[in-house]
């Protein structure tokens, strides 16, 4: 399982990859608690989910919670700009992030968050 | 039913994972009056919205499930109205297609998941609010 996370001090985006469940995605805090602060000094109060791309077999599925809540779902492959529909996901955008695959093994989901 | 954003005077963009029934405007038993609609934001008056035209619709599920999305006289619950029906992942932007969802615009807007799976999807509408002109305030 091979869970990463791309972030940079010039962009207030988060980049988190994954080929397997994400298992929970601490996003708000500062650097010794959110796994997404991209400095020392960074706290992160909240991301929204600003797109996803995503890769699996046509009858397995992606499912992207915020804490307890379900937020998306994804089967087969494709790709969503949120933020270019102007529907950036901000529920629970304080909350953990976890992605989980269901109905395979092999699968790949880009999720990318923007910071508040 | 969660609500992503509302503005005033501008679009609602509305969130769920399960089935659910968007009430545009309603009325009240005694008056008979358009008093009452779950678009109506802060400052803004719940009676003078009128309709609704679905502008984007966002949904994902397994490949199983599907979403319908019906409109509903509210004032009659035998008229439906089928807007769509979506299936798998994807996304429609029926502003920028040019093509508005403008069907029966005053009817409520009834979400429903089906399919095996359905308790895994969700959708997503971003809505254009329809205002009239009456004042009353909520």
């Amino acid at each position: 399982m091979t869970v990463s996370y791309k972030t940079t001090n010039a962009s207030p985006k988060i980049i988190i990859q994954a080929d397997a469940n994400t298992g929970s995605v601490v996003i708000a805090g500062n650097s010794t608690v959110s796994n997404v602060t991209s400095f020392d000094v960074e706290e992160v109060n909240g991301a929204a989910i600003s797109q996803v791309l995503w890769g699996a077999p046509h009858d397995a599925y992606w499912t992207i919670h915020r804490g307890a809540n379900l937020v998306g779902v994804y089967n087969g492959s494709g790709h969503i700009n949120y933020s270019a529909q102007g529907m950036t996901i901000n529920l629970d955008a304080d909350a953990d992030l976890s992605a989980n695959l269901v109905g395979s093994t092999n699968g790949t989901i880009m999720i990318e968050l923007k910071k508040s | 039913m969660r609500i992503i954003s509302n503005q005033n005077n501008g679009p609602v963009q509305l969130h769920t994972v399960i089935a659910n029934t968007i009430v545009v405007c309603s009325n009240t038993a005694d008056s008979g009056n358009l008093v009452y609609s779950e678009l109506a934001t802060t400052g803004e008056y719940a009676n003078i919205i009128k309709g609704c035209i679905i502008t984007k619709i966002c949904w994902g599920g397994p490949e199983t499930a599907y979403w319908t999305v019906k409109r509903q006289d509210h004032f009659d619950e035998n008229v439906n109205a089928i807007v769509g029906v979506f299936s798998g992942t994807g996304v429609l932007n029926y502003s920028s297609a040019g093509q508005l969802q403008n069907d029966t615009p005053t009817y409520d807007i009834i979400l429903t998941p089906n399919g095996t799976g359905a308790a895994n999807s969700y959708i997503m509408l971003e809505v254009k609010k329809i205002y009239g002109i009456e004042q009353t305030p909520v």
